[in-house]
């Protein structure tokens, strides 16, 4: 009986670890098959985190800058906060920092170029074709300057109506390849005005303003460095470029925001926002580039 | 008078051969019912991973969709959206990509695997007024996007979050996209089905407007003292005075 026994229990165990086996099986195949679907939904909640985040950075600096009123809006300014495990830096500036290339003059753009690295000659072409670009034709399709993109061989007319994006740049003829990535950080279809904002423009926009020379740029950033939200005395400081500059406050605000998101990588983006006054908005959003499947 | 030997008579290991056949025998018939099972686990699972790869890249070109007027003649955006088509203008990405404008083309074909959800691309350049922008873009690189067994269908939401089936010759961009995901034998909505914001909001004619809000919602406005001439309202249409801007 008790050698009987021993050998049931030999038996018994084969087919008990044949169960625990198929058994084993059966929960890795279902741990696989679920880990997938969780997977895949995982890629859809960080676009969502993500969003999210840069969501809320932009409604913080659409607050700060809705609560005051526009003559005493800041133009530009910086905060960090925590969302959750999330860390934010914003940074936001007004687009009067950046030459509008739908309302600049042509000596301001070529100045832009010309500081820029192109050469005199060159800055005043590039300046006349951007210029001859956006200017309105007598009729589309039917003038001269059409006729040199055809006879130049493009398949294309320029638009002869406002840029709707920088990036229209690239379709102007005679500008080089990288030129666009060159100066693109310096202009804008946002501005709303040909004058620039002295308060808040950077060093190579400063200096592409007719008339300003190196000192008289050294003396604008040392002013600005010493009393920055004197704006007057910057006015003054440009002499006859004064035309080419305003301190008007500005209803588009380009946002530059750094969101360290927990568990995921460090986003960049860049998002310009216009401030409404008015409407059951307070603020629209006019651009948005981020680094989340693309570089920027 | 002999003593019995210790171990197993031929009755003995012959009934146990047969046991462990039999249940050999079950195990192998719960085996081979739930091996086809695993398979098709598998192969779902890749499927609804496809899919989601395929959503993502939708969902991305639709959130990246730009405020650019096709031509000079018209100051509405190149947006047009049908149930299953939609053509838009983003920035180019892509490795080594040079800063540029691309339209997207996104549109539902059948091949011999029935139906597809397909990306196109093509550099963005001015179009001709009134030609259809089929035939001046020449959409290229297509990749099938979401295949059958599922179909991709899209609608289209505005401010007063009302789905339609169509979003073109409006002078506003859709506030969200829905891509309805369906099976495509039975027609049945599927939960994959999922909606995106189209981020931007306002076109670049409007921070030149002294009513940003009302030129945002579409509506006729002026063009701010310091603006340039030709900044007119997107509902006005084209440009107007002389058109130089210097």
């Amino acid at each position: 009986m008790t050698r009987a026994s021993a050998g049931e229990r030999g038996f018994i165990l084969v087919a008990v670890l044949w169960i625990l086996a198929a058994l084993a099986t059966l929960a890795s195949v279902y741990s696989l098959y679920t880990g997938a679907l969780a997977g895949a939904s995982h890629l859809s909640d960080d676009r969502l985190h993500a969003n999210a985040s840069l969501q809320a950075g932009i409604e913080l600096a659409a607050y700060q800058l809705c609560v005051q009123p526009a003559t005493a809006r800041p133009t530009s300014g910086a905060f960090e906060f925590a969302l959750g495990d999330d860390k934010l830096a914003v940074a936001f500036r007004s687009e009067g920092a950046r030459i509008d290339l739908n309302a600049a003059p042509k000596p301001l753009l070529a100045g832009l170029f010309a500081g820029l690295g192109d050469g005199k000659e060159k800055s005043a072409l590039y300046a006349d074709r951007i210029i001859a670009w956006r200017k309105k034709g007598d009729v589309a399709g039917q003038n001269d300057e059409a006729s040199a993109y055809k006879s130049a061989g493009y398949l294309y007319a320029p638009r002869q109506a406002p840029f709707p994006d920088v990036l229209e740049l690239s379709l102007v003829r005679d500008l080089p390849a990288d030129f666009v990535a060159q100066v693109s950080p310096f202009l804008t279809v946002f501005n709303g005005s040909a004058k620039i904002d002295p308060m808040t423009a950077p060093p190579e926009v400063l200096a592409a303003l007719p008339g300003v020379t190196p000192a008289v740029l050294a003396a604008l950033l040392e002013q600005r460095a010493r009393d920055p939200k004197n704006g007057p005395a910057l006015l003054g400081l440009l002499g006859g470029a004064q035309g080419n500059a305003s301190l008007e406050p500005r209803n588009a605000i380009r946002l530059s925001i750094e969101a360290k998101l927990a568990k995921l990588r460090t986003i960049h983006a860049d998002i310009v926002i216009l401030i409404t006054d008015g409407g059951d908005d307070p603020y629209r959003v006019l651009a948005w580039t981020d680094d989340f499947d693309a570089p920027i | 008078m002999t003593r019995r030997r210790n171990g197993f008579t031929l009755v003995e290991a012959l009934a146990c051969v047969a046991l462990m056949s039999a249940i050999v025998y079950m195990l192998g018939a719960v085996t081979a019912q739930w091996l086809p099972n695993w398979r098709h686990g598998f192969e779902r699972a890749q499927r609804v991973e496809t899919l989601d790869l395929g959503l993502q890249r939708i969902g991305a070109d639709i959130a990246a969709a730009l405020y650019v007027p096709p031509s000079n003649g018209a100051n509405l955006p190149m947006f047009e959206g049908e149930a299953t088509s939609l053509i838009l203008v983003r920035r180019a990405i892509g490795p080594g990509a040079a800063p540029h404008l691309e339209a997207i083309r996104l549109s539902e074909t059948v091949d011999n695997r029935g139906f597809a959800m397909v990306r196109e691309r093509a550099p963005f350049a001015p179009l001709i007024a009134g030609v259809a922008i089929d035939k001046q873009l020449q959409f290229a690189d297509a990749v099938p996007l979401v295949r059958a067994p599922f179909r991709v269908s899209f609608s289209y939401s505005g401010q007063d979050r009302v789905w339609l089936d169509q979003w073109r010759g409006k002078n506003v961009m859709p506030g969200a996209v829905r891509i309805n995901i369906r099976d495509a034998v039975t027609d049945r909505l599927l939960s994959y089905s999922i909606a995106t914001p189209v981020h931007i909001s306002a076109s670049a004619d409007c921070a030149r407007q002294k009513l940003a809000f009302a030129c945002a919602n579409g509506q006729p406005t002026a063009p701010a003292a310091d603006a340039p001439a030709a900044a007119a309202s997107p509902a006005a249409g084209a440009p107007t005075g002389d058109g130089t801007l210097q």
